[in-house]
């Protein structure tokens, strides 16, 4: 990032290309895949723009994905939508047909679907953890508060989901 | 050991236990039916959370989105940002002061100074100042900037139906209508030897072309973008990428499927019914590059549009293509063609 700072474009597009899978993930699960792509672009067009502004002050990731959270956020509000599950389109996998795949599918779906209905801090922080791979103090950095209240917002979010499934037979 | 609540295994999945509690666990869990399944439960439960999202754009695209996106920004002003609160009141605050000093001044200076040129002349800058100040125009993202060098020769390419003729026989007519495109200038093969790039090691992981991808996006006059959840109507045009690291040659071929289920032909083009065009050939080891036609549909259903790329390893054909379509029982394309590599964006057709 700070080579990208110092107008290194080929700095930042490496800086895109290793954190792009984990942003791209957060925003679908956040905001949808109607709109997490487009977000997720957004995200880093925004961190071009303050590159010159950053101050390495913290970890990075959680610098970046405090932007994420932002501008989905503001994806929310602006668009006045309801986080949607990933999950509503097809996926393109072509390689299994098999019945035992099409229920994974089928089931992750709507665990998606479930996750959508968390509290908004619950499912920030399980969408950053386990789609985009953050540990707890990045977490912790990313949505302002400490890394005992990041872990417990992850087993709380858990504690609840696991209750969903249950109760819809899920599990 | 008694048994562990489901809070204990939930930590235990999560790691969040000591390696001699996790270790005693574990021995329990060996013993205890019930405590086995609930383990397994929190397990498959993290793997569900933990499965990626199908991602609509290849990584290529994606950062040449981003960079492309990068680089109008260097062109464009920086975002206004929302002033602060007391900002956002100044103006108020300097106009009524202001207007407290003029009157303050007309009340002190006697009538006769006052100038009646003055009042219009300064009126007229102020207009000439609003009329000369053009609403700042959002620059496009050119197609020319995402892929310089092959957008030098884009051709915008205008769409008709052609049904002329007779026919040929489809065993499930109407179900699947081709639609064909005018101006057919177009290669057959795309094989682009100048452009090869050596590449690293194969990273062809299995798959029929894993490595090999087609990607549309939605072309509005010169700007790109993605194509999911878009909404399309007539002027939009499609334009497509085409990537292969592959080494040896796949064929790719890209289509619509409206919401009457009638099938529009992006690449190859149809332009006869009487013909059964081949997919287009990509060379080894092809750099991503954009093909030179942006494709604008005509005569498509309102509803859900499914774009939808396809790259294999055999050659197929148009017709081949469109009988196995009819066939499609609830839209599982990965099924339908399970040798090739799908992708599928779904966005909104509209009429204006």
């Amino acid at each position: 990032m700070q080579l990208a700072a110092c107008d290194s474009k080929i700095a930042f597009e490496q800086l895109v290309q290793r954190h792009h899978a984990s942003v791209r993930s957060y925003c679908i699960r956040v905001v949808g895949a109607a709109l997490g792509e487009d977000v997720a672009q957004e995200v880093f067009v925004a961190l071009y723009r303050q590159r010159g502004s950053y101050v390495p002050s913290g970890r990075f990731r959680s610098f970046l994905f405090t932007v994420a959270g932002r501008r989905c956020k503001n994806a929310l509000r602006n668009r006045k939508m309801q986080p949607q599950s990933a999950q509503t389109e097809e996926r393109e996998s072509p390689d299994t047909d098999s019945l035992d795949a099409l229920l994974l599918e089928e089931r992750r779906r709507r665990l998606h679907a479930l996750v959508a209905t968390l509290p908004e801090a619950q499912r920030t922080a399980i969408a950053m953890r386990f789609s985009a791979g953050l540990d707890y103090s990045e977490i912790a950095g990313a949505v302002g508060c400490s890394e005992p209240t990041a872990r417990t917002r992850v087993f709380l979010g858990l504690t609840k989901l696991r209750a969903l499934c249950a109760k819809r037979g899920e599990l | 050991m008694r048994c562990p609540t489901d809070d204990a295994w939930m930590n235990a999945a999560l790691g969040d236990v000591t390696v001699n509690t996790r270790s005693a666990m574990l021995a329990h869990e060996r013993t205890c039916e019930r405590c086995r399944s609930a383990h397994q439960d929190q397990l498959q439960l993290l793997s569900d959370l933990k499965a990626l999202p199908a991602l609509h754009e290849s990584e290529d695209a994606f950062v040449a989105s981003v960079m492309a996106r990068c680089a109008k920004a260097d062109d464009s002003p920086p975002e206004a940002r929302e002033p602060t609160r007391v900002l956002r009141f100044a103006p108020w605050v300097a106009s009524a002061l202001a207007a407290a000093a003029m009157l303050a001044l007309a009340a002190t200076r006697p009538f006769e100074d006052a100038d009646p040129s003055l009042a219009p002349a300064a009126a007229r800058g102020a207009a000439r100042i609003e009329s000369g100040g053009s609403p700042m125009k959002q620059e496009p993202l050119a197609l020319a900037e995402l892929e310089r060098s092959d957008m030098e020769s884009v051709t915008p390419r205008m769409s008709a139906p052609v049904r002329t003729g007779a026919p040929r026989e489809r065993p499930r007519a109407g179900s699947s209508r081709a639609s064909a495109w005018a101006e057919t200038q177009r290669a057959a093969e795309f094989d682009d030897t100048d452009r090869r790039q050596a590449r690293g090691g194969s990273r062809e992981r299995g798959g029929a072309a894993a490595v090999a991808s087609a990607d549309v996006f939605l072309a509005r006059g010169a700007i790109l973008s993605p194509l999911a959840g878009a909404q399309l109507h007539g002027g939009d045009r499609l334009a497509v990428r085409v990537t292969n690291k592959a080494a040896q040659r796949r064929f790719f071929m890209a289509f619509a499927i409206d919401a009457k289920g009638e099938v529009h032909w992006v690449y190859p083009a149809y332009l006869d019914a009487h013909t059964n065009p081949e997919a287009p050939a990509l060379s080894a080891r092809q750099a991503a590059r954009m093909l030179p036609e942006t494709v604008e549909l005509a005569d498509v259903a309102e509803g859900t549009l499914r774009v939808v790329s396809m790259v294999s390893e055999r050659r197929m054909t148009v017709r081949e293509v469109e009988d196995r379509l009819a066939s499609l029982p609830t839209g599982a394309l990965p099924h339908v063609f399970p040798e090739s590599m799908i992708r599928e964006w779904r966005c909104t057709w509209q009429r204006r």
